[in-house]
């Protein structure tokens, strides 16, 4: 369980955040949505210790965020990044491993074993791990972003905007795959995306954001069905996407 | 500064090991230099600065002190100018030099008129420094034009060239900043020109034949003088103090080498100024090598280097490119920028990581090392051998050194700073510590700029490194140096020419270093 109490950010005179309060459950996957700057990449950023917080607090677990256990906290969880962010100077496999290996966790055999393991959990042939980022396409950057997040077996997985950057055939595969591995490995995800249907699809409980502040959280049907203020059913209309269109036919 | 390598097969462990074997090295090459250092027979130093008169006088008292058999001398060949040769000489580095009574009066103890040498010496007792051995000439400062400009502006005196406001003025930078040049004509003679052009002295000549400038300075036992047929213009106000030619020396040299000094002092009076213009043509005009002049000199009035030869035999061009010292020369010049360029990587990369990683430091960081680089490198010298009381590789090695922290420093820092933002945050949210997010994500990544300073801080560094002859610390600048005060473009050559291709070597060795250090994807 991730809580956030009451926490805030202001850059010079704007406000990123207003004051927040919401509570992440654990083993559930919460989808955070909104139009771009509502706030939700900064809460996120909050929540991963990466951005400080003006005031509140970010409470892992009854074990409060500070800057003594931030790196602690940072091992536990889980990061994957737009384009994954992985380091163009290491393979893939060095990637997924390179935090293992530094902080001396687990022996050479039992790391191939877990890069064996992950690779099968997201279905990349484990030779592709040879390749340095640039030689791997975008789903398989994304495949091993999300190896390297699960390395350490973390209790908690942050992702923005996983698959932002990818083609729509791509995005749709790994949708599914997504799907079935947080519903495998009963993490507690907190997902930053811009497409609805994506929110609506991974996460058991949708958070729509807009102008720094939460706007209505629950499950997408809630949202649908009992809007919080029109900008709900506003926000949803502008999401629908022709394919969508095209299902409900 | 370890492990901005990044192995091929890393570890963390792999990585420290290699840095501290770089460091291990640089550290026993330093300490590999130190015996040179140390002197256990008597050894007698003899200086002179950067024109062929100082030369020859050096190799005479050199040769003569030699001749008696005390001790080893050594000639410390065409240090700089007169400021660093005084420095070398009262931090102990020298033990005599010829200078001139002039120079000492007013450069050297800051006189506004000549004074005798009683007078000089009592002010130079206190630094432990005597001036002796009156050589027997005069070489006074004198200014010169070329006929055809005397003859059409009736120029006979300095007084006569008030009203020609248009000439060309060009100067030894020396004699533009001596009390007792330039600024003592301005204010003798209200000469009016325009700002004078400041010209290498040896280059000056040419630059007057070619009508380039119209009066230049001269010493008055320059054989160029005659050989051009310039005029010189009489010092009807009498500005320039009589320059007599003495032996400065450190106070402690007659108890020291006592039969030493014996042979020096019977220098005294020994060269008069026909005899010294005519052994600056020997060594200008006839090509002979300073060693011939002076022992020919030695051997007696009816001797002559040239032994009945109008003209010494000159080597071919390949021979002296190649010729004798071309291996010290190479050796030491090596040493001297590998050396800087090490210790200016193991300081300047740590610097450039500073400057990168605490705000507060970048601007005071960069801003000391561009400094650094405006320094001018004579004046830099200058001012390093009284801090180091020495000169030599020394001075050399830490001017060089930092010479060679700008572009190290500056593309450290912008490499690091010109790193991704995502993988920055890429790297801190996987947890790794700080120590591993440097070691193994940012200096890898910065690793292109890193190398790449490195690369231009050596090449530039072959070049500045010309510059350690100027201090006795040797290198190619030594043939550059004495072509230069010999107006010999082929000796010049000899030194340019290997100069530039150790450059070029030092590029081509640094694509090795790119493909063993910078990670494949990240090459060009």
């Amino acid at each position: 369980m991730i809580d956030v109490q009451e926490v805030e950010k202001s850059y010079d005179r704007t406000v990123a955040l207003a004051p927040t309060s919401i509570r992440f459950e654990a083993g559930t996957t919460t989808s955070i949505i909104g139009p771009s700057g509502c706030g939700k990449s900064t809460l996120l950023r909050i929540v991963a210790g990466l951005i400080e917080a003006d005031r509140g607090q970010v409470v892992y677990d009854g074990e409060k965020l500070g800057a003594e256990n931030v790196n602690a906290l940072r091992l536990r969880t889980g990061f994957v990044l737009q384009d994954g962010g992985l380091f163009p100077h290491l393979t893939a496999r060095r990637n997924v491993t390179l935090v293992a290996e530094v902080i001396g966790r687990g022996s050479v055999a039992s790391r191939e074993e877990r890069v064996r393991e992950l690779a099968a959990l997201v279905r990349l042939p484990e030779a592709r791990l040879a390749n340095h980022p640039r030689d791997l396409s975008g789903g398989e950057r994304q495949r091993v972003s999300m190896m390297r997040a699960l390395f350490l077996d973390p209790s908690w997985v942050l992702l923005d905007e996983p698959l932002g950057a990818l083609d729509p055939i791509t995005r749709r595969g790994l949708q599914t795959e997504l799907r079935s591995i947080f519903a495998r490995l009963k993490k507690t995800v907190i997902l930053v995306t811009h497409d609805m249907g994506e929110a609506a699809y991974l996460g058991d409980r949708v958070l729509l954001m807009r102008g720094g502040r939460v706007v209505q959280k629950g499950t997408a049907r809630e949202l649908a069905e009992q809007p919080a203020e029109p900008f709900v059913s506003e926000f949803l209309r502008a999401q629908r996407a022709p394919l969508d269109e095209e299902d409900a036919a | 500064m370890r492990g901005f390598v990044p192995s091929p097969q890393p570890s963390p462990l792999h990585q420290t090991r290699r840095g501290g074997g770089l460091l291990a090295i640089a550290i026993a090459v330093l300490l590999g230099l130190l015996p040179r250092v140390a002197r256990a027979e008597p050894v007698l130093d003899v200086g002179s600065k950067r024109f062929t008169e100082s030369y020859v006088l050096a190799e005479i008292v050199r040769k003569a002190a030699e001749d008696a058999g005390e001790a080893r001398a050594v000639h410390h060949q065409g240090l700089g100018n007169t400021g660093i040769v005084f420095s070398a000489l009262k931090a102990g580095n020298i033990d005599v030099y010829a200078e001139y009574t002039g120079t000492i009066a007013r450069e050297l103890l800051g006189h506004t008129v000549a004074a005798d040498l009683d007078t000089l010496n009592r002010e130079l007792a206190p630094l432990g420094l005597t001036a002796g051995v009156p050589l027997g000439f005069n070489d006074t400062y004198a200014l010169a034009v070329r006929p055809e400009v005397a003859k059409s502006r009736t120029l006979r005196t300095l007084s006569d060239l008030a009203p020609h406001a248009d000439l060309r003025f060009g100067f030894s930078q020396e004699f533009l900043e001596r009390s007792d040049g330039w600024r003592a004509l301005v204010s003798t003679y209200r000469l009016q020109a325009p700002r004078p052009r400041a010209i290498e002295h040896a280059l000056a000549y040419k630059a007057l034949v070619t009508g380039d400038i119209d009066v230049l300075d001269v010493y008055s036992t320059d054989p160029k003088v005659e050989e051009d047929h310039l005029v010189v213009l009489e010092d009807d106000k009498q500005i320039f103090p009589r320059y007599d030619a003495v032996l400065l020396y450190r106070s402690d040299l007659p108890t020291r080498l006592p039969r030493t000094w014996a042979a020096l002092q019977r220098l005294k009076g020994s060269v008069d100024e026909k005899t010294m213009t005519r052994m600056n043509a020997d060594a200008e005009v006839r090509g002979f090598g300073f060693d011939a002049i002076a022992k020919s000199f030695l051997q007696g009035p009816h001797a002559d280097a040239s032994g009945g030869v109008e003209q010494a035999v000159r080597p071919s061009f390949l021979a002296r490119l190649f010729g004798g010292d071309f291996l010290r020369l190479t050796g030491e010049h090596l040493l001297l920028v590998a050396i800087s360029v090490a210790l200016g990587t193991f300081v300047g990369v740590p610097l450039g990581i500073w400057a990168a990683y605490r705000r507060r430091a970048t601007q005071p960081i960069l801003g000391a090392v561009g400094i650094l680089q405006t320094i001018p490198s004579l004046a830099l010298l200058a001012f390093l051998i009284p801090v180091l009381h020495r000169i030599g590789i020394v001075p050399a090695l830490v001017a060089l050194f930092l010479y060679s922290l700008l572009p190290i420093v500056r593309n450290t820092y912008t490499g690091l700073s010109d790193i991704a933002p995502s993988l920055r945050e890429s790297a801190l949210a996987l947890g790794l510590p700080r120590g591993a997010r440097l070691r193994l994500v940012e200096l890898p990544l910065a690793s292109r700029a890193i190398v790449g300073g490195v690369k231009t801080s050596a090449v530039i560094s072959v070049g500045t490194a010309t510059i350690a002859a100027f201090i006795g610390a040797g290198g190619y600048g030594e043939r550059i140096a004495s072509g230069l005060a010999l107006s010999d473009n082929d000796l010049l050559l000899a030194g340019a020419i290997p100069a530039a291709a150790m450059a070029l070597l030092f590029e081509a060795f640094f694509g090795v270093v790119e493909r063993w250090v910078i990670p494949r994807p990240l090459r060009a």
